[in-house]
């Protein structure tokens, strides 16, 4: 397969997520992939990463921008997701689950940077030139 | 996001009947679940039949009322899980914390027996 790439961009906001996964399905449903645990998920990794962004970088605000740029190869899906809201650097470092058998002491958020580790091959964060970019590498094995 | 309420005699049974519960959707669902709490309801079995994708802000809003249920003297189970939620729950070792069961008259069974 030839590689190619897709630039999607979009508002920051959360009510956008479940159109944003069935444009991204839809690019890659039309390739070779033919696997429902893959697309779910980059789902999963999609969501975590724009909610990340939204939440975090843009503070909940809309009228922001964020971009993703897609790209299929024969042998991985490099996803590529740009803001320029504020630097968030550390919260991409704590890739470790808090494990407690106490109810109360069991932490309600932080599971969204474990789940992308857990489940892309690459994730890497990086900021430059008013830019944070979110890098994100699953191959299909 | 529109859920079902069906009370079975001292059991709330809550079933969303939208597919996804995530960060732009999970708040409303747990305003609304609490809603129900607060009137009382104590014993409470979300069922998941409908769901399809849960991200970890739906998580967080199931802990949220786990958490919410435990200290008043309650509780929550979950039933009729679809495949790619389970495997978040199995990920993220919510599987361990939660009780799950494959069906709703199992789950409430559950409550009925303590």
């Amino acid at each position: 397969m030839k590689s190619f790439s897709v630039k999607i961009s979009f508002e920051s906001r959360l009510d956008f997520l479940p159109m944003l996964r069935k444009i991204i399905r839809s690019i890659c449903s039309d390739q070779v992939i033919n696997n429902e645990n893959f697309f779910h998920d980059i789902d999963l990794c999609l969501n975590e990463a724009v909610t990340n962004i939204i939440k975090h970088a843009y503070n909940n605000e809309h009228d922001h921008e964020i971009e993703i740029i897609l790209t299929l190869s024969a042998t991985d899906l490099f996803i590529k997701i740009l803001d320029t809201g504020a630097r968030n650097p550390r919260a991409y470092k704590n890739h470790t689950l808090k494990e407690t058998d106490k109810i109360e002491e069991l932490g309600e958020s932080g599971r969204g940077v474990f789940i992308l580790n857990e489940l892309m091959d690459e994730v890497i964060y990086k900021t430059e030139e008013k830019k944070n970019t979110l890098s994100m590498r699953k191959f299909f094995k | 996001m529109e859920i079902e309420f069906t009370k079975k005699d001292l059991v709330l049974v809550v079933k969303p009947l939208e597919k996804n519960i995530e960060a732009g959707n999970s708040r409303d669902f747990k305003s609304k679940v609490i809603e129900q709490i607060d009137q009382g309801n104590k014993k409470i079995v979300i069922n998941l039949s409908k769901v399809e994708f849960m991200d970890s802000s739906g998580l967080g809003c199931l802990i949220s009322l786990l958490k919410q249920l435990a200290s008043h003297q309650g509780a929550v189970a979950l039933c009729d899980v679809q495949d790619p939620v389970k495997r978040i729950f199995s990920l993220t070792r919510l599987n361990q914390v939660f009780s799950i069961f494959p069906s709703e008259d199992e789950a409430i069974k559950t409550f009925s027996s303590r």
